[in-house]
């Protein structure tokens, strides 16, 4: 930094009433304030885009969570600010947030973190090991799953699970009764469609990381006596703590907001019994039109996701600093 | 310039081409005064009938987005038109066609004494019983029960008799929607004392003997009913009137009267031996009581958005296409009974009851129908009642415990000045 200002103390005065310093005429001197100026005008564009488009939406949706705003009905355009009315109700007993939040927290664990984190894991640690034939081939597979719209997916489990369903068809091959899995565990049906469709995701990621590991410290452990078990856990896995920890920030985020595939399977039902957060909000602001209680529903799953996620890059950050000592 | 008009894609069914035609047919009517206006139907696509009030409402917020004509479910009309999103119509009880309408059907489209649309149709409920099931449990082959006890006999004598058959088809749960509260709960407690809102005092009943009557009726039916895989999927509609019935698997069924118009030639699923596999049986009361049947129904509405920029030619439109010969082909299309009684004697409307017997049945239980509260609450209200519905039939609530839940959650949203007991 301080070279910039000694450039400009090196500029050829004018005249002897010479300008001050970084005032020179036609000669763009960089100050510490003009340098910052110049950082923000460079991210104005991009921060307004996110301020109008992502910052102002939560923002409002905070806001419309002390009101009682609804579909229609009269507070539909005439509503009021109600303070914490909508979080009471929330937070009293039988509001079914707890059980919503414990349906959020079974389908990040099961879905999120071992279904796609761990296999996903699981899937790029061995097939960077195998041949390049099975790993093209298992790599297609796995990332083709990842390509097909969220929808789709949905539709495609559905077929698969549902009465009548391909499922039901092997069962009676075996002479064996189906009942669906959508109706006796619809939480872990959508898990499992879950894990299937973003499994990829970690894949790659860890894929990328694996080959960033270089051979020949692999190669010096073996040869130093460091067992399959002992290179992956002392070795691989400690090498790989960003890429898990950005793996496990991202997937808790996207699993926690995640609506379209169980809506589309089940509806959160039967029942409540596939309930989580983000389908309980949408139930609340668009079936039932309680738009503001939904909005405050919202805001506790925003707080949830930021919570984790903030947790998750403290963890980060340790690993660096953790990194950087030795 | 150009006019939209807003219905939901369910009114709409993949292969039949009820809602352009009419839309079209109306246009074509519109266009003899103006020439000039164009008018384009906006298929609001969505799995439920809720998810399209939803998106309607959020539609008339805006300016930008507003049809011109929102087809308009009437129970809405109230909430609707108390949240400021649709306009008065006052011009539209000097239009000539205003006076053939039912009185039941002038005050299902208004509102605190004003007209906020026009009804194009109507139904009412009615009970289907499988002749084929009937004959192998020793029941009777022209049925009409008198009593929930008559249906419960019949449905537990199909039961005892075949295993595989469901007995009784009774709407239930959220997945459904409306379907379960008005079809599962509302025509039963219309058959006893109770009813949900007393328009003498104004206020809502929340707990009576008609209340904890129907709640218990709904759990002595929960074994006999269709299974919770069937009543938790959203089309639960199209599995019994174009799966289990068509194959006599279903004995006893509870459902609308527009039911049969599937099976008409040219109809989504024609089904020529229907009459003969099925019969039609009006909806009793509790034991019997006078005037000895009941009934609710529903019906939709054309209504003009607060914010639509040409209200006049929104309403013309809405009088073209309501007019007695375009509605004489539109409500046994989508197997609706006619709002305005001047259809029965179009030609149109004839040929149809000759195709579809149970449009004469059903429009003979009229005399018999109610209507639910056209008031901003009822939907909210609706929502405890589906909720209630599915808390029994998966047995996670008892008949009693449903009634508190109901008493309690009611007051919560009307205000415990606007309800009331009863103790009979």
């Amino acid at each position: 930094m301080s070279q910039v200002v000694d450039l400009g103390r090196e500029l050829p005065k004018e005249g002897p009433s010479a300008a001050p310093i970084g005032r020179a005429k036609n000669v763009t001197v960089e100050t510490p304030l003009r340098r910052r100026l110049t950082g923000l005008t460079m991210v104005a564009p991009m921060l307004v885009v996110v301020l109008v488009f992502m910052g102002w939406p939560a923002v409002w949706t905070f806001v419309l969570s002390f009101t009682n705003m609804t579909v229609t009905g009269p507070t539909a355009t005439h509503y009021q600010f109600i303070g914490f009315a909508n979080y009471k109700q929330l937070f009293s007993t039988g509001s079914g947030l707890l059980d919503s939040v414990g349906k959020s927290i079974y389908y990040l664990f099961v879905s999120g973190y071992l279904g796609q984190a761990v296999l996903g894991f699981l899937l790029a640690y061995f097939l960077s090991r195998s041949a390049y034939a099975v790993r093209a081939t298992v790599g297609a597979i796995v990332i083709v799953a990842w390509l097909i719209p969220e929808i789709v997916t949905s539709y495609m489990w559905f077929v698969l699970l549902s009465d009548g369903g391909v499922m039901q068809q092997g069962y009676h091959l075996f002479g064996l009764n189906y009942q669906s899995w959508l109706v006796t565990n619809p939480m872990l049906a959508v898990s499992l469609a879950n894990a299937w469709r973003g499994a990829a995701f970690s894949f790659l990621l860890f894929s990328a990381a694996l080959d960033g590991i270089p051979t020949d410290l692999i190669d010096a452990a073996e040869v130093d006596g460091a067992g399959g078990w002992r290179r992956l856990t002392r070795l691989t896995i400690p090498l790989l703590s960003s890429a898990i920890v950005v793996d496990l920030v991202i997937i808790t985020l996207a699993t926690l907001n995640d609506f379209s595939l169980i809506y589309a399977m089940t509806g959160g039902g039967p029942g409540n019994a596939s309930n989580v957060l983000s389908v309980f909000m949408y139930r609340q602001a668009f079936s039932n039109y309680e738009l503001a209680y939904g909005t405050a529903i919202a805001v506790v799953l925003l707080v949830i996701g930021a919570i984790l996620a903030a947790l998750y890059i403290r963890l980060l950050r340790r690993q660096g600093s953790l990194a950087e000592m030795r | 310039m150009t006019l939209t008009v807003a219905y939901w894609s369910g009114f709409n069914p993949a292969g039949v081409n009820i809602m352009p035609a009419w839309i079209n047919a109306a246009a074509k009517q519109l266009q003899k005064t103006y020439p000039n206006v164009n008018v384009v139907g906006d298929e609001i696509t969505t799995s439920s009938e809720s998810e399209y009030y939803s998106k309607v409402d959020l539609t008339e917020r805006s300016a930008r987005t507003v049809p011109d004509v929102v087809f308009e479910d009437s129970f809405l009309i109230g909430s609707d038109a108390s949240a400021g999103f649709l306009r008065p119509l006052p011009q539209l009880t000097t239009w000539p066609g205003w006076n053939a309408y039912y009185p039941a059907m002038k005050s299902s489209a208004s509102y605190n004494g004003k007209v906020y649309g026009a009804m194009n149709s109507t139904d009412v409920q009615l009970i289907y019983y499988s002749r084929k099931l009937f004959k192998q449990a020793g029941l009777p082959a022209t049925w009409q029960p008198h009593s929930w006890g008559d249906v419960l006999a019949a449905a537990r004598a199909i039961n005892r008799h075949d295993n595989g058959a469901i007995p009784v088809w009774i709407y239930t749960g959220q997945a459904v929607g409306e379907a379960s509260a008005f079809r599962g709960f509302e025509v039963f407690l219309n058959g006893t004392s109770d009813r949900l809102y007393d328009y003498t005092t104004h206020k809502w009943e929340i707990s009576g003997p008609g209340f904890n009557a129907t709640w218990n009726l709904l759990s002595q039916m929960q074994p006999l009913e269709e299974p919770e895989s069937m009543w938790s999927n959203p089309n639960a509609d199209a599995t019994v009137a174009l799966t289990l019935m068509p194959h006599q698997q279903v004995g006893i069924v509870f459902d609308g009267s527009w039911v049969a118009t599937a099976y008409v030639p040219g109809g989504l699923a024609p089904w020529p031996g229907f009459s003969s596999a099925y019969g039609e049986a009006a909806l009793p009361t509790q034991a019997g009581g006078a005037p000895g049947y009941t009934n609710q129904s529903g019906g939709w509405a054309l209504s003009v958005p607060s914010l639509a920029p040409h209200p006049s030619l929104s309403q013309a439109f809405i009088e073209a296409a309501s007019s007695a010969s375009l509605l004489a082909s539109f409500d046994p299309a989508s197997g609706n009974l006619p709002p305005r009684a001047d259809v029965l004697t179009q030609p149109a409307w004839q040929a149809a009851v000759k195709v579809n017997p149970v449009s004469k049945f059903a429009s003979a239980q009229l005399p018999y129908t109610t209507f639910r509260p056209n008031l901003p609450t009822y939907v909210q209200v609706s929502n405890v009642i589906q909720q209630l519905t599915e808390q029994v039939s998966t047995r996670s609530m008892t008949p009693s415990q449903a009634a508190a839940s109901y008493a309690s959650q009611v007051t919560q949203i009307v205000g415990s000045g606007n309800v009331e007991r009863m103790r009979k």
